[in-house]
């Protein structure tokens, strides 16, 4: 064998190039988190047999603690008097018989503030009728909010919600959103065209721009026109295609499923291809603006600034704010069933407040006007 | 089809893998062989049952045919014939015929006493076949998702599965391959081209050889990698777009059962992000 000097270079070239290689393949099989085929992956065919409109589930998305149904709790025995003969300044319950109140308070604070106990939102003081604290109104709203959805959401039919459904144990839901600032254009990007991912963002779903949430789970932009229009006999520009896309990503996400649980991909916009979950997703996506236009904010006044995001708006919902990367949240479990106070009058959903959306858009205006300096100059953004 | 005068040098017996002499000779231009005669048998018989398949199945249409594999639900166990074990034995059949096929190339390599280049090069495009077809439908637990045999049916399988990791661009393999795949053909059309331009002189000008291609790759690119090497370097580039894309579906579903822009949760937990000040929301 030829000592290294002699030897052509190109063997240690070789030599490096194959550490590097190795290097590489090391570098992705350890860091990323991967699924295994012994998991087991388990599938479900949503099309014709033989065109993979599949999904798929694997141990590391079926066993997430987040989405363990907690156990079930023995309802305390009706008392025959209501919830207002009892207690002072019951708004929403009042005619609610006091056992079942009684219940429904003791697993509120179970679903939503388990550590903190009645006092996260009745205080200390023993005051239980006070309506001091901003989370106890905060929680009439949402308890408003609760029994609009399960009279009237179509979506959520019969299956219902309770606080848990998006809560789950945390005094605000894990899986919401903010909106983002247009971003300043000293920031680069190609081109001119500056980047609207959020890049202080520990995961993909938070890394996303906010322009999908925005335009299509608060404002009721349409959601058409992203596959050529041969096929759907629709247009739209790119930038909408893109937030369109960057949505039902994140809601597919969100459920834990892929495009095919609802579409055909050889034609996204066909209704005739598609299957019947895209009905109810359909219904989803407007329950959910309704949640955060007629619910959330309008709750933006009552927020301490610490429960606000960087542009002082609440925290809204997507798909995953329930669903938790799961197709039926809690896998279908009949959470508000034995909960009469969760259930509202039918047609009790108030109509849509033009207040909230036009307060939204108040505020958004504030943010991105441009203000102007003593010289008068007139100052780019925030 | 008569033999060319210097053929007959070229064709040896014996080297064959197993058979002994059987079928150890030509026919016309074509060599035989024991795999030449199971290739015909596995192909004949698959391309049948696909006929077999459309006349029992509701269309002649040639873009329309299609012999679909079982449903999820029968997993890897066998399907009656109409609800997908024709599809399971056309499977058999053509990776018969492939895997045939390879070996022919085998012996014929070794009655040359050449290299076995070809039939590696080809195994790896049986490699990517049996992983669609096998080995993914055995790691996911059903033969419900190998690709269907049918024009339009097989599309629509590989849009659906594209869009079963939500946007595959962002499936690592899946860039491997594809920068194979133009690596490869752009190396081929510049190789082709330096070739052609060389032995295509203007008129009155000597054929060009060896040296001149060098020197074309070494004005224009700093470098080139000689005769023998853009060979080497195009066969690699090859079988590693076949291989990384056999890879990249792979692990579409066995080991990434979410959205593949969703794989990359690791990139953004990188340490190195938390000291470079970038802008959030605000």
């Amino acid at each position: 064998m030829k000592p290294i000097s002699q030897r052509p270079r190109s063997s240690l070239v070789g030599i490096f190039l194959l550490a590097a290689a190795a290097g590489t393949l090391l570098f992705f099989l350890l860091v990323p988190t991967w699924d295994h085929p012994w998991d087991p992956i388990e599938s479900r065919d949503w099309g014709w047999r033989g065109i993979a409109m599949n999904t798929f589930t694997s141990a590391r998305t079926r066993n997430d603690p987040i989405n363990i149904v907690p156990a079930a709790t023995t309802p305390f025995p009706d008392t025959g008097m209501s919830a207002s003969e009892v207690y002072e300044n019951v708004k929403v319950l009042g005619d609610l018989d006091s056992g079942q109140f009684d219940y429904l308070m003791q697993s509120m604070t179970e679903w939503v503030a388990p550590d903190q106990g009645c006092g996260y939102c009745h205080g200390d003081g023993g005051n239980f009728a006070s309506d001091d604290l901003y989370t106890k109104k905060v929680a009439r709203r949402m308890l408003e909010m609760v029994r609009d959805i399960n009279a009237n959401a179509r979506h959520v039919g019969q299956t219902g919600v309770t606080c848990y459904t998006c809560h789950r144990g945390n005094n605000v839901p894990q899986k919401t959103w903010y909106e983002g600032a247009e971003p300043k254009p000293p920031m680069g990007g190609i081109v001119g065209k500056p980047p609207p991912w959020n890049r202080t963002a520990k995961n993909m779903r938070d890394f996303f721009p906010r322009a999908p949430f925005e335009n299509y789970l608060l404002d009721d932009k349409p959601i058409s026109g992203a596959q050529a229009r041969t096929v759907s006999g629709e247009t739209t520009d790119l930038a909408d295609l893109e937030n369109i896309y960057i949505l039902m990503m994140q809601m597919s996400e969100g459920m834990g499923v892929n495009c095919n649980f609802c579409h055909n991909t050889r034609a996204f916009a066909d209704w005739s291809q598609s299957t019947p979950k895209r009905i109810n997703a359909w219904y989803g996506i407007r329950m959910v603006r309704g949640i955060n236009n007629d619910y959330l904010t309008g709750l933006q006044g009552l927020f301490p600034p610490h429960r606000l995001g960087p542009l002082g708006d609440v925290a809204k919902v997507d798909c995953a704010t329930c669903h938790n990367g799961m197709s039926r949240p809690l896998g279908g479990a009949p959470m508000a069933a034995g909960y009469e106070g969760l259930l509202g009058p039918k047609g009790d959903r108030p109509i849509r407040r033009a207040t909230a959306f036009e307060t939204r858009k108040a505020h958004q205006a504030a943010i991105t006007e441009p203000g102007v300096d003593e010289r008068g100059v007139v100052q780019a953004g925030e | 089809m008569s033999m060319l005068s210097f053929e007959r040098k070229y064709r040896v017996a014996g080297g064959t893998l197993i058979g002994g002499e059987m079928f150890d000779f030509w026919i016309g231009p074509f060599f035989v062989g024991f795999f030449g005669v199971t290739t015909a048998i596995f192909a004949t018989l698959g391309t049948a049952l696909i006929v077999y398949g459309a006349a029992i199945g509701p269309t002649w249409n040639i873009w329309q045919i299609d012999i679909a594999p079982p449903a999820i639900e029968y997993g890897l166990g066998l399907a009656p014939l109409r609800e997908g074990g024709l599809w399971q034995i056309i499977t058999v059949c053509a990776a018969g015929a492939f895997i045939s096929w390879a070996l022919r190339q085998v012996e014929i390599s070794r009655k040359l006493g050449m290299g076995f280049h070809i039939p590696i090069a080809f195994s790896f495009a049986i490699f990517a076949y049996l992983s669609l077809e096998v080995f993914r439908p055995i790691m996911l637990g059903a033969w419900g998702h190998g690709f269907p045999y049918g024009i339009f049916a097989h599309l629509d399988w590989v849009s659906n599965v594209g869009y079963q990791g939500l946007h595959f661009h962002y499936n690592p393999a899946h860039m491997l391959a594809v920068t194979c795949f133009f690596s490869t053909t752009l190396m081929l059309a510049m190789h082709g081209g330096v070739i052609l331009s060389a032995v295509n002189p203007p008129k009155g000008e000597p054929v060009k050889h060896g040296q001149h291609e060098n020197q074309y790759f070494r004005d224009t690119i700093a470098y080139s990698i000689g005769p023998l090497g853009i060979h080497r370097l195009g066969w690699f580039a090859a079988i590693n777009a076949g291989f990384w894309s056999a890879i990249c579906i792979l692990i579409s579903g066995p080991f990434w059962v979410g959205g593949w822009p969703y794989f990359y949760d690791w990139y953004l937990q990188l340490p190195f992000w938390n000291d470079m000040g970038l802008g959030g929301l605000g």
